[in-house]
């Protein structure tokens, strides 16, 4: 306490000094007390006070002592430091807005897409969940359940399934996305509700009273004006009232999304009122893969001796049920990997950890550009450095000064960074697309984000203002003040450490253009895949019949209705129903090719189902290879027939063509014979490996939840209205519960990597720019530095030409050792990035070739304009300069 | 000349506080003449350190100065203990004869281990 008050008092004395002559007045004073009592002695009045002073030990020394303890002195050196830091950076304009600007450029970018990956990164990856899965899709329900019973490593094991659900009864009916989960799957994550409570033990298995409620934070804040008292209150899912218990926490996303979204959670004893068609029947199947599970570890148990046990129980389970069970095992991963679904997080991971790297080497050509611009400073110093040098001042305390200022640039950097990155951050903002808005993704600048900011502000200041601070303060006292403080000529060859900055810098600079244009190829290359049908003017409107618990013949009736009622509307040219939306996966089933069943050891393979009406092919233009398409004709009580995708016939009949071919599904012995073969389009997403289709014609497998796709003839927005009425004449109870054209889709899938691409370009141009800059500022400074030395040359009969080839020259040797070094490190480095790259090779010469011609440009046009001052120097002036 | 040792910054803290118990408020001069004095002068003030002590002692609030009339009618900076600065004191005092207590015992340890 009494240290913490003295220290307040003298960091108080240290802002505001106390004026001395009080103590003046103290010590003067003591003096003349002293003098006189000395006199009274018997000394003379000149030894009374030579005396005094002695005993004292100088006046100036005790106001010294004194001082120092009426303020911090630590403090007034470094206050000292800064007031002379800025008042140096003032002095300085042009080399202040230039560094400051070169740094908050880097720092703002790297900042942006911090704020970026910091927002996608909200997913608890520290919790001890993992996710036991059987062949990447998941596990039945009857294994969850053994899994879960017998299991000796798991403190608890959860499952969830997701489907959708239509709300009804707000102001129009819409589809959620839900998860059934075991009534544990909150407490095994570990979170706590908002409002309200989670499930009870018993939700998920009581016979009945199930009917209970989780809604995310984004659909109460969104739909319901986050309304406290909704808890409680029934709403209307599937045209049935759940009760809802709770809010989740915001920001929480389930485990099947990226983005928290508009959700809800429902028990799984609830799957017979929620689910519908296939899903349904074969919840209870333990061959059919429902549901991902996830369960938190024992404490002590790790994660390989986990694996073990539970592989080692997937060994009974497969000889106890060897028909379900053959050939499946299960394997742990952390949770925060499956989150996204696994393929999903390793992408985006990659594209936050490409994009943290392109910004990181941005940066780091910036803080060349700061090191290169202290050197220079510090060189034009020398003459203030040697003074204060030869005055007496420590190198620490020199070394101190320098970094003082270094660091004040590097903050100001920091600062006008962070306001780049605020109207970046916006910029973004306003270009994402509809399906992130409804999201909740948070993308403010939060604490994490400061931090980050303040942190690499500082780091860079201290590193890159170092070795320029350390080489500054120690200047050859006596040749720099013999030189008249010109610095002489000093030889480019002879200034290793800025030469190789330069070099530096190009290197970073085409690594970055390499990474950038490989990336963007790669992209590129990945909008080009076909998608196998025609995505313009193609209309898609999902609805679900299960929710209005319509059966099969009614279905039927209506499927054939609808597309009768839009087929005749102005603007459409054709229309089919599927189970399957484009691009939107699709349900799988095990095949198994005539011949081959489960008893005779044949595991089958899942392969995508499409249930689709006449006119399906001819409406997203898929052309069929071989056969023919469904037909009115196709019925219950006709032969059962099926059309395979090419990737289909590849996979189950290699080398045939696939025609009259037979097959049945797993659980199910009914024959189909394939009469038509189709050719392959996307099922999944785009870019993917084709996939074996088959599609089954809607009339002999009904699936009570379709989508409607609609050919128009122009713009599909026009025909929306129409549609959506023609759907709702024939049941005004009917919920569409998604519009949307094909296009929209594609943008969104496409939407991150364009505006990926963007960035990218964005930042191969800024690096561009910083190099050039660094190059450029070498280059004059060296010209600065020369000046004698080419009046000389001149004087001594040298033509323009010779020196402005002298400097070009010099220019281009850094430029061309740079380059090099780049192409070297840019080939290893690409190895290793390029195989996450779609479809690109390391050593695409053509971008290689580019870029090295582009910033080869660009740094001849950096050399060029101090050459050309250079070429004018008059010999004159020059050698009067001093 | 008698060998003069110079005062240790604790202990010149400790021999003001117990002047100005003993003395009542007194300037700085008297205490450093004081201190010269008890000590039979083989502690020889180098004066000019006096100050900061004083400061120090003032920072941390065990004691309080205020300007007044010497003996010989000059102005000057009184110094006196405060509440704490006298609670401090006796602690130390405690502190320190305890030390000195221990440390004779090792100086003299013939008595001990007879």
């Amino acid at each position: 306490m009494k240290t913490l008050r003295a220290f307040w008092l003298r960091l108080a004395g240290t802002v505001h000094v106390e004026p001395r002559d009080t103590f003046a007045e103290e010590l003067e004073g003591h003096l003349q007390m002293h003098t006189e009592d000395n006199i009274r002695k018997g000394m003379s009045a000149a030894e009374a006070r030579r005396e005094a002073l002695m005993k004292l030990g100088g006046i100036e020394q005790t106001k010294e002592l004194y001082h120092d303890r009426q303020t911090l002195p630590v403090l007034e050196v470094f206050m000292q430091d800064l007031r002379y830091g800025l008042r140096m950076l003032r002095k300085n304009p042009g080399f202040t807005a230039v560094a400051v600007l070169s740094l908050a450029l880097g720092i703002g970018a790297n900042t942006t897409i911090f704020t970026v990956v910091n927002a996608m990164d909200t997913v608890d990856s520290k919790t001890l969940v993992t996710q036991a899965r059987a062949e990447k899709l998941g596990m039945s329900f009857q294994n969850f359940q053994d899994y879960r019973r017998d299991n000796t490593v798991f403190t608890d094991l959860a499952a969830f399934m997701p489907t959708a659900v239509t709300w009804s009864g707000g102001a129009e009916p819409r589809q959620l996305l839900s998860e059934l989960v075991s009534a544990n799957y909150f407490e095994v994550l570990g979170i706590r509700p908002a409002r309200g409570r989670f499930f009870m033990p018993d939700e998920d298995t009581k016979p009945n009273g199930n009917d209970v409620a989780v809604l995310s934070y984004a659909l109460w804040a969104n739909r319901l004006g986050s309304d406290p008292g909704i808890i409680g209150k029934p709403l209307i899912f599937d045209a049935r009232p759940y009760t809802v218990i709770g809010i989740a926490p915001r920001g929480f996303r389930g485990t099947i999304t990226f983005f928290s979204c508009e959700q809800v959670w429902i028990p799984t004893s609830m799957k017979d009122q929620v689910l519908g068609g296939k899903a349904k029947d074969f919840f209870n199947d333990r061959r059919f893969l429902t549901v991902g599970t996830f369960g938190r570890l024992k404490p002590g148990v790790e994660m390989a001796a986990a694996e073990a046990s539970l592989k080692t129980m997937a060994t009974h389970l497969e000889a106890e049920f060897p028909k379900d069970n053959g050939g499946r095992s299960v394997a742990l991963s952390p949770l925060a990997d499956a989150a996204v679904g696994v393929n999903d997080h390793k992408r985006i991971a990659l594209a936050g950890a490409m994009m943290m790297g392109v910004v990181g080497l941005v940066l780091l050509i910036a803080c060349v550009n700061l090191a290169n611009l202290l050197l220079a400073q510090g060189a034009r110093r020398q003459k203030e450095i040697s003074l204060r040098a030869a005055l007496g001042a420590g190198r620490t305390r020199i070394v101190r000064q320098m970094l003082t200022e270094s660091m004040l640039l590097s903050l100001a950097g920091g600062a006008v960074g962070l306001a780049i990155a605020y109207a970046g951050r916006s910029i973004l903002w306003s270009f994402r697309p509809p399906f992130i808005e409804q999201s909740g993704i948070d993308l403010s600048l939060d604490s994490h984000v400061l931090l980050f900011t303040l942190g690499v502000a500082i780091l860079t200041g201290f590193i890159f203002g170092l070795v320029p601070a350390v080489k500054a303060s120690r200047p050859d006292l006596i040749e720099t003040l013999n030189a008249g403080g010109r610095g002489g000529t000093i030889d480019w060859r002879r200034d290793p450490l800025r030469s190789l900055l330069v070099i530096g810098e190009m290197a970073l600079a085409l690594i970055t253009l390499v990474g950038a244009g490989l990336f963007l190829h790669s992209m590129q290359n990945a909008q080009k895949i076909e998608l196998g049908f025609e995505s313009k003017n193609l209309l898609a409107l999902n609805f679900d019949l299960g929710a209005l618990h319509y059966e099969e013949g009614r279905g039927q009736q209506f499927y054939r209705a609808a597309i009768e009622k839009v087929k005749n509307s102005p603007g459409v040219a054709s229309v089919s129903v599927a189970s399957n939306p484009p691009i939107g996966g699709g349900f799988l089933r095990t095949v198994f090719p005539e011949g081959r069943d489960e008893a005779s050891g044949y595991r089958g393979t899942l392969t995508t189902v499409n249930d689709i009406a006449p006119n399906y092919f001819e409406t997203l233009r898929i052309p069929m290879v071989r056969g023919r398409p469904f037909n009115d004709g196709d019925r219950k009580e006709t032969a059962v027939v099926a059309i395979a995708s090419e990737a289909m016939v590849k996979q189950y009949w290699p080398n045939e063509d696939g025609l009259g071919k037979r097959f049945h599904f797993f659980g199910d012995p009914m024959l189909r014979e394939i009469v038509g073969v189709a050719a392959n389009s996307v099922v999944n997403e785009v870019g993917e490996e084709p996939q074996p289709i088959v599609f089954l014609p809607m009339a002999q497998d009904y699936v009570p939840a379709a989508t409607l796709q609609v050919r128009t003839t122009g713009t599909p927005e026009n025909v929306v209205a129409t549609t959506r009425a023609a759907l709702q004449s024939l049941d005004p109870n009917l919920a569409i519960t998604k519009v949307f054209t094909i296009e929209q889709i594609l943008s969104q899938a496409l939407w991150a990597p364009r505006m990926g691409g963007i960035l990218l370009a964005l930042f191969g141009a800024l690096a561009l720019v910083l190099s050039a800059v660094g190059v450029y500022g070498v280059l004059s400074y060296s010209v600065n530095q020369q000046t004698r030395e080419i009046g000389l040359r001149m004087a001594l009969g040298a033509q323009r030409r010779d020196v402005m080839r002298l400097i070009l020259g010099q220019g281009l040797r850094l430029t061309v050792s740079g380059l090099g070094l780049g192409i070297l490190v840019a080939l290893g480095l690409m190895r290793v990035l390029v195989s996450l790259l779609f479809d690109v090779r390391a050593y695409d010469p053509s971008t290689y070739t580019a870029i090295t011609l582009l910033l080869t440009a660009v740094a001849l046009l950096a050399c060029y304009i101090p050459a050309r001052r250079a070429m004018r120097v008059d010999p004159m002036v020059a050698l009067r300069y001093d | 000349m008698a060998e003069k040792v110079d005062v240790w910054q604790g202990t010149l803290a400790l021999m003001i506080l117990k002047t100005l118990e003993a003395l009542g408020p007194l300037h700085g001069y008297g205490i450093a003449r004081r201190i010269e004095q008890t000590s039979g002068d083989l502690l020889a003030v180098n004066y000019g350190t006096l100050y900061p002590a004083l400061l120090k002692l003032e920072q941390e609030g065990h004691i309080a100065s205020e300007w007044g009339q010497s003996d010989n009618n000059r102005k000057a900076k009184y110094y006196k203990l405060t509440r704490a600065g006298r609670k401090f004191l006796g602690r130390e005092e405690r502190d320190w004869e305890q030390t000195t207590a221990i440390l004779s015992r090792f100086l003299a340890p013939g008595k001990e281990s007879a």
